[in-house]
């Protein structure tokens, strides 16, 4: 039997570029083999190319029942473990088929902690002890040049220290998660006998914390008066809006400064303006990529990290989930520019680069281990979907304004006299717009530029007004402002912040897509989570266990010695959560009652005004309908019908044709459905 | 929380305004960017200061 060489990829995707990169004639065979595909390519002898689905496998406990503590786990394949995951077991088998001729074997998952484990876990466990001799292939992009070059320039062995800070990771995450979610769990599960899934975990519970804090202080916030005095000038024909130099905080003040200014003459006491520069944005590592795509279009960071990855595995950009903000020399700026350059839409900007003596971009003091910053491959894309145009065009003018030049601005501070009181009017002109050029248009230059003007100028003064105003409220986190306050505390990791975000959602803890309100259930646990194991989800101990899995990854600290601490800490935590269970579980299952009674309503009744209209069930049919909760009291006896098939949930509005409330009928595979409840409504008569 | 930041931030009212404690508890229950738990908390304190004035 002719003997090969093996490349397990992360993806399947990643395994179909690998196989046409490297075959000579770049015609791979395709297999598939019980559903698994895998590539069969020629380069100095064959190579075959098989992908993974992500994680084949994960953390498990070694007993079956689900008791609390358990500090006893194992690596299983993920079909052991999960659910819905019997298409590992088949997978598992043809990888372990391919392994068992195959004589040389590579890890081409993705370069970074998740990828090297999915690869280290494969050739340990499924290709019989291989992790030991695999060599590894380490590529920031999928292009082919780089490709080759990865092919040819192999690692002489897996990086043990990355994979020990990953495992030790996920590790650290499992006994955190299965042990307080057990708690809470089955705290609520005793108390009502019904299932529900409470998590809560190292990193969860704190975000849930930031996010609590913030709602207090907004439900909490009292707003306090202060004034503003706008003086209304003249200046060659021209109608200018001067502030009053400080804000009021007493009305009578205020008036009174207002009458002192009674007066059509002004004069210009001083004109100060000073040169500044804005040097270029940083280069993108996924946050701040997140980030940006969330403010210009919306996209919630898990999105904007699904699309940057598919942009990845179509080879039109790199590696995305990077916290670097470094751009090596290496990536090849010139031929970057020049490729881009025949894209019509940034001829004009790459050009002008291309024309520079000197190609240095700005860079930012984060690094990352394994990848640059993010940035283009200069790969023309075929068919992408809007957004990830939208993501890619993103990339693309971010990466060329890192190079531009920086902008400069001139600031023109004048000060005004009227009426003995001191008004302040300012503008900016730009100078030179350097690198904002190559980022429209997602930056804006606010220009408002005045005259010249000269010290002692006098000044039409043609109206003095004041303005009262009241504190406002902090703005609630929305997923750009939570992820940035995430990456500020140091908790989470740039690849697992999103799908935390999204876990709380899931929870029902918050709701709301741009402003995250916290609901009731986010605010019991996260109580009870404080009250009685305010430790282990305090960030503190978060960002120490993140710098002991980076100490792990220097060689400087060991995962034993990181797993035996957090067991430590566990310990009495559980003990104490479980001492105080039934506590807990009233507390938990009173919200939780309140919770599910809360989605069942549908909005007021609109027959006595003051009942709720709720979904209810009938005895006697079992059919579904929605009835006013005065019913029970016999004060209303209002009901509609329900359409009996999918999902119903409520909806904000109310029709706009009859106020009755709406509900949204969701139907597998269709597209919800928004109706009426009222069954007359004249917006369902037909003609 | 709520409570204290009612309290505190009365005497910013009153500096502003020269108001007195109903007039404030009714300008911040009127007032859209107060929070929900602050105006709960309003609403209890001026039930309170209605039953001392009918005691009086």
């Amino acid at each position: 039997m002719k003997r090969y060489t093996l490349i397990i990829t992360e993806k399947p995707d990643a395994a179909n570029r690998i196989a046409m990169a490297l075959d000579n004639s770049s015609k791979p065979e395709k297999i598939i083999d019980s559903g698994v595909p895998y590539y069969k390519a020629d380069r100095n002898g064959e190579i075959i190319v098989v992908p993974a689905l992500g994680h084949l496998y994960t953390v498990a406990s070694k007993e079956k029942n689900r008791n609390c503590p358990v500090f006893d786990y194992q690596w299983v394949p993920r079909y052991l473990a999960e659910r819905n995951a019997s298409r590992i077991r088949t997978w598992l088998k043809v990888i372990a088929k391919l392994a068992e001729d195959a004589e040389e074997f590579v890890d081409a998952c993705d370069f970074d902690m998740e990828g090297s484990i999915i690869g280290y876990s494969i050739l340990k466990y499924a290709c019989g002890g291989k992790d030991e001799t695999a060599k590894r292939m380490k590529y920031s992009t999928l292009t082919k040049e780089e490709l080759q070059q990865s092919y040819a320039h192999l690692s002489a062995h897996l990086d043990f220290a990355l994979i020990e800070a990953g495992l030790t990771r996920h590790e650290v995450d499992w006994l955190y998660g299965i042990n307080l979610s057990r708690a809470l769990t089955t705290a609520a599960k005793n108390v009502s006998r019904q299932y529900t899934t409470l998590s809560t975990g190292r990193v969860q519970g704190p975000t849930l914390r930031f996010l609590e804090l913030r709602e207090k202080d907004v439900r909490s916030f009292v707003p306090t008066p202060y004034w503003t005095i706008t003086a209304k000038i003249e200046i060659n024909g021209v109608t200018y809006e001067a502030e009053y130099e400080r804000i009021i905080q007493n009305k009578n003040e205020a008036t009174s400064i207002v009458k002192e200014c009674k007066t059509d003459e002004g004069q210009i006491e001083s004109v100060e303006t000073k040169k500044f520069e804005e040097k270029p944005p940083l280069p993108f590592d996924l946050g701040a990529l997140q980030s940006e795509a969330y403010k210009f279009f919306r996209y919630t960071p898990i999105r904007s990290s699904n699309i940057a990855q598919h942009l990845y595995l179509e080879a039109l950009i790199s590696y995305p989930r990077t916290s670097s903000q470094k751009l090596p020399a290496a990536i090849g700026y010139e031929t970057i520019l020049r490729k881009l350059s025949k894209m019509s839409i940034f001829t004009k900007n790459a050009t002008k680069l291309l024309s520079k003596t000197i190609l240095k971009p700005r860079e930012g003091e984060r690094t990352d281990p394994a990848h640059p910053a993010i940035y283009p491959t200069g790969e023309m894309p075929k068919k992408i979907s809007i957004p990830e145009k939208n993501i890619f065009d993103l990339v693309v003018r971010r990466f060329m304004a890192v190079f531009g030049e920086p902008a400069t601005f001139q600031s023109i501070k004048i000060s005004l006299d009227i009426g003995g009181n001191r008004f302040l009017l300012s503008g900016i002109r730009t100078l030179d717009e350097g690198w904002l050029d190559f980022y429209k248009p997602y930056i804006t230059i606010k220009e408002s530029d005045l005259p010249p003007l000269i010290e002692g100028q006098k000044i039409l003064a043609k109206q003095v007004t004041v303005r009262s105003n009241f504190t406002k409220p902090p703005a609630r986190y929305n997923p750009r402002s939570l992820l940035l306050k995430m990456e500020k505390e140091e908790i989470g990791t740039k690849a697992t912040r999103a799908a935390i975000i999204q876990t709380l959602l899931n929870r029902k803890y918050i709701q709301g897509s741009d402003s995250f309100v916290v609901c009731d259930l986010g605010f019991e646990v996260t109580e009870i989570l404080s009250k009685y194991c305010s430790t282990v989800v305090s960030p503190e101990l978060t960002r120490k266990l993140e710098e002991a899995m980076d100490e792990i990854r220097q060689g400087k600290e060991t995962r034993e010695s990181v797993l035996l601490d957090v067991i430590e800490i566990l310990k009495p935590v559980i003990s104490e959560l479980k001492q105080k269970e039934s506590v807990i579980g009233n507390r938990l299952n009173e919200t939780l009652k309140k919770s599910r009674l809360e989605e069942r309503i549908v909005g007021a009744c609109p027959k006595c005004a003051y009942g709720k209209l709720i979904m209810l069930r009938s005895r006697k049919t079992g059919k579904r309908f929605v009835g006013c909760t005065n019913y029970f009291e016999q004060k209303c006896n209002v009901t509609f019908p329900l359409p009996q098939n999918g999902k119903i949930k409520p909806c904000s509005t109310v029709c706009k044709s009859c106020g009755s409330p709406m509900v949204y009928a969701l139907m597998k595979g269709k597209k919800p459905w928004k109706l009426c409840l009222n069954p007359s409504c004249t917006s369902k008569r037909s003609g | 929380m709520a409570h204290s930041n009612i309290v505190s931030k009365f005497e910013v009212w009153k500096k502003a305004l020269d108001i007195s404690w109903v007039d404030y508890l009714v300008a911040v229950q009127k007032n859209s960017l107060t929070g929900e738990w602050a105006k709960e908390v309003v609403n209890y304190l001026m039930k309170e200061e209605g039953t001392n004035v009918r005691k009086n």
